[in-house]
């Protein structure tokens, strides 16, 4: 009797756990729109990786950066994270806070060397990789050869240079170099890679645990100091807070501004919506710097990164298709598709952009973080950045604030 | 009369009210509860929440840019309020007079109701861009260009430019309300105000006002709890920003909530407590409008 309950309860207990076994689903979340069903290479992709996994279904859902944030931060309050997702700037509170599997677990030396380095740090917390770099991305100054030719003027090497041209764009009725600002984090993007031109180490003052380093030190307060001169000097466009990416890249389209300040990923977008006179005439340049020998630092890194999450049930799954995910064969499909700064060395060739690839080859030499991940940082820098923007702040005093503000969000 | 029967009259209303009452409490009062509870504690819905007792409350009285919230929506509710119920009165008024296209002008102002707050913000977003936008190239057109504002990224203009597209969007909602409540206000009443002498702005103040008041009374708080909650045109179009220039109460608890575009912490405990602020404010701003609404009803009865 005893033995027939023990083949009873094992094929009940069998029963439940089969259908399971055989139809797992894999919630993958991201806010690249690219990454759903529809997309050749990322069908290919998860076709690839359900035939290898029979009974496995990869289910990807894509939220709109917009509300990307704010969703995760709704998972995450409700314990209801996804296996697999990018956790942008929460990435790494996420795996302080134990969330995330520490990828150094799991991956030996190797697996890390085949991606590039400043994207990488920027997931690694602690030493511990949280996160895996998607794509990459490396900052430029985009010119439209046409009008630099115009006013004559050379794409400046130098900040000095940049603000000395300024009468010459504006006697000519342009802008000198366009970005937007309205929602707030393209200024951080421009700002903060300055604060390494004068010697500031954003990662340490994101980390904010060092001793005596502090949000108004000297660095910051001068580039400050530049990022308001270059302001006031008329570089940028007018009522810059007032301003979105799109329309800061139609004045680049429509002739109106001479330079446009960009990411890596933006060829992508100049081949889908830009005019003919910009796609036939912009060449791309490294930001300028203080010196005429001093580095260009840009920002560098890596908007998306994936992570696994360390309590869902499909943990080893995930890993696993996170090892897929980073397969050379497998990434080189998203690599071609996307045609954006690959973060894996291996998948360079399969941009076939030349600009892109020229902005590849500075991540060598003037890389510098551009993403804040600490409490209270972003929030705070770019607050700051649209006051020393708009004039409403001194330098020392913005800094100062930063620092304050950084201090309260930590508090509570 | 002994217990059970002193109940019986309640029993078949009580089951016919339960199933909504239980929904409400459900999706309403047990939420306000566990945010009343929330604001009591910091979380960061990562770590497991600490009770901090009134600590949110005390850093709230202490927090510049909630108080520049705070003055952002009073400063909003006071205009939307004053113009979203001033202007479309008047303009029901002149459409009611019996104007000619009447209904073409109510159908005009009544479009914007029906597109939605994010996309008409975005819209604006883009009329109001300093530099290429529609608003400032026909002011540059017609010889104005000195006197082209930044609009949006202006921090003593984004204000008064999130009014304007409030009431731009409010307008013909109210304008329905009034011109339906116009319609009930006896024609003979304007005709014995005539026959003594009143002209037309005294016909308005003496009868139309008095007489379409509750009317107006709900104009007016629904306006008042609009602006107090007021959050997705200002979110699409500015985010808060320039730098909290247009921060309301609204867009600080979501930035605090949730953050947007890049913000990395979640302080919970304390966007609930700044969403308990809201909630008392706007009890007790529609509690006092109700009381003043009611006294003047009063006060109405007794002169007649």
């Amino acid at each position: 009797m005893k033995r027939l309950k023990a083949i009873a309860a094992s094929a009940v207990l069998t029963a439940a756990a089969f259908p399971a076994l055989a139809d797992t689903t894999l919630h993958v979340m991201s806010w690249q729109p690219a990454y759903v069903a529809g997309t050749d290479y990322w069908d290919k992709t998860v076709a690839g990786f359900e035939a290898e996994n029979p009974g496995v279904k990869v289910e990807s859902n894509f939220v709109a950066f917009g509300q990307y944030l704010p969703t995760l931060t709704a998972m995450i309050a409700a314990g209801s994270l996804p296996d697999v997702f990018n956790g942008g700037t929460k990435t790494g509170e996420l795996g302080r806070s134990g969330h995330l599997v520490n990828f150094k677990d799991v991956y030996d030396a190797a697996f890390f060397d085949q991606f590039y380095a400043g994207p990488l740090r920027q997931y690694t917390f602690d030493d511990k990789p949280y996160g895996l770099p998607d794509m990459a991305q490396i900052f430029g100054v985009f010119a439209n050869d046409r009008i630099m030719k115009e006013v004559g003027v050379e794409v400046p090497n130098t900040w000095d240079e940049l603000i000395a041209d300024v009468p010459k764009f504006k006697a000519a009725g342009y802008i000198p170099l366009s970005w937007g600002n309205l929602t707030r984090n393209t200024c951080p993007d421009f700002f903060l890679p300055l604060i390494a031109q004068y010697g500031g180490d954003v990662y340490a003052l994101d980390d904010h645990t060092a001793p005596g380093l502090s949000w108004d030190s000297k660095p910051v307060v001068d580039a400050l100091d530049l990022l308001q001169r270059l302001s006031k000097a008329g570089v940028f466009p007018e009522g810059i807070n007032g301003i979105d990416d799109p329309q800061s890249r139609q004045l680049a389209y429509q002739g109106r501004a001479a330079m446009y300040f960009g990411g890596s990923w933006t060829p992508g977008i100049f081949a889908q919506d830009g005019t003919k006179d910009w796609l036939d005439n912009y060449s791309v340049h490294k930001v300028p710097a203080l010196t005429p020998d001093g580095i260009h630092f840009t920002g560098d890194g890596a908007g998306e990164a994936w992570s696994v999450n360390a309590d869902g049930p499909n943990k080893d799954l995930a890993l696993k298709f996170i090892a897929y995910l980073y397969r050379p064969d497998v990434y080189n499909w998203r690599a071609k598709g996307l045609q954006s700064f690959p973060s894996m060395k291996s998948a360079v060739d399969q941009i076939d952009n030349p600009k892109v690839r020229t902005m590849i080859s500075w991540i060598a030499t003037d890389s510098a973080n551009h993403i804040l991940f600490g409490p209270g940082s972003w929030d705070a820098v770019s607050n700051v950045c649209q006051s020393a923007l708009d004039g409403s702040i001194s330098p020392a005093d913005g800094a100062k604030k930063i620092e304050a503000d950084v201090m309260a969000a930590r508090s509570n | 009369m002994n217990a059970p029967s002193r109940l019986q009259p309640f029993i078949a209303p009580g089951l016919f009210i339960a199933p909504a009452a239980i929904a409400l409490i459900l999706t309403t009062a047990v939420p306000m509860v566990d945010a009343v509870l929330l604001s009591l504690q910091r979380w960061n819905a990562m770590t497991p929440a600490v009770w901090t007792g009134f600590d949110n409350y005390v850093r709230l009285a202490q927090d510049e840019t909630f108080f520049r919230a705070l003055w952002h929506t009073f400063y909003f509710t006071v205009c939307t309020v004053i113009l979203q119920t001033i202007l479309p009165l008047l303009i029901a008024s002149l459409l009611n007079s019996g104007i000619r296209g009447s209904t073409v002008f109510r159908t005009l102002y009544f479009m914007p109701v029906i597109i939605s707050l994010a996309i008409s913000g975005l819209l604006w977003a883009m009329l109001f861009e300093p530099n290429f936008g529609a608003i400032n190239s026909l002011l540059r057109a017609m010889g104005l260009g000195a006197y082209t504002p930044l609009w949006l990224a202006g921090t003593n203009s984004v204000m008064p430019s999130v009014i304007i597209v409030s009431v731009w969007q409010s307008l013909g909602f109210y304008l329905v309300i009034f011109f339906a409540a116009l319609q009930g206000v006896p024609k003979d009443l304007y005709e014995a105000a005539t026959l003594d002498g009143a002209g037309a702005w005294s016909r308005f103040m003496n009868v139309t006002v008095p007489t379409i008041r509750p009317v107006i009374l709900i104009v007016v708080v629904l306006n008042t709890i609009n602006g107090i909650k007021v959050f997705d045109q200002i979110w699409v179009m500015t985010a808060g920003g320039p730098n909290y220039a247009s921060a309301t109460l609204g867009t600080y608890l979501y930035s605090i909530a949730f953050g947007a575009m890049g913000a990395s912490n979640s302080r919970l405990g304390y966007a609930a407590a700044i969403a308990i602020v809201i909630l008392v404010l706007s009890i007790v701003v529609s509690l006092i409008q109700i009381r003043i609404g009611r006294r003047r009803d009063l006060d109405a009865q007794i002169e007649v």
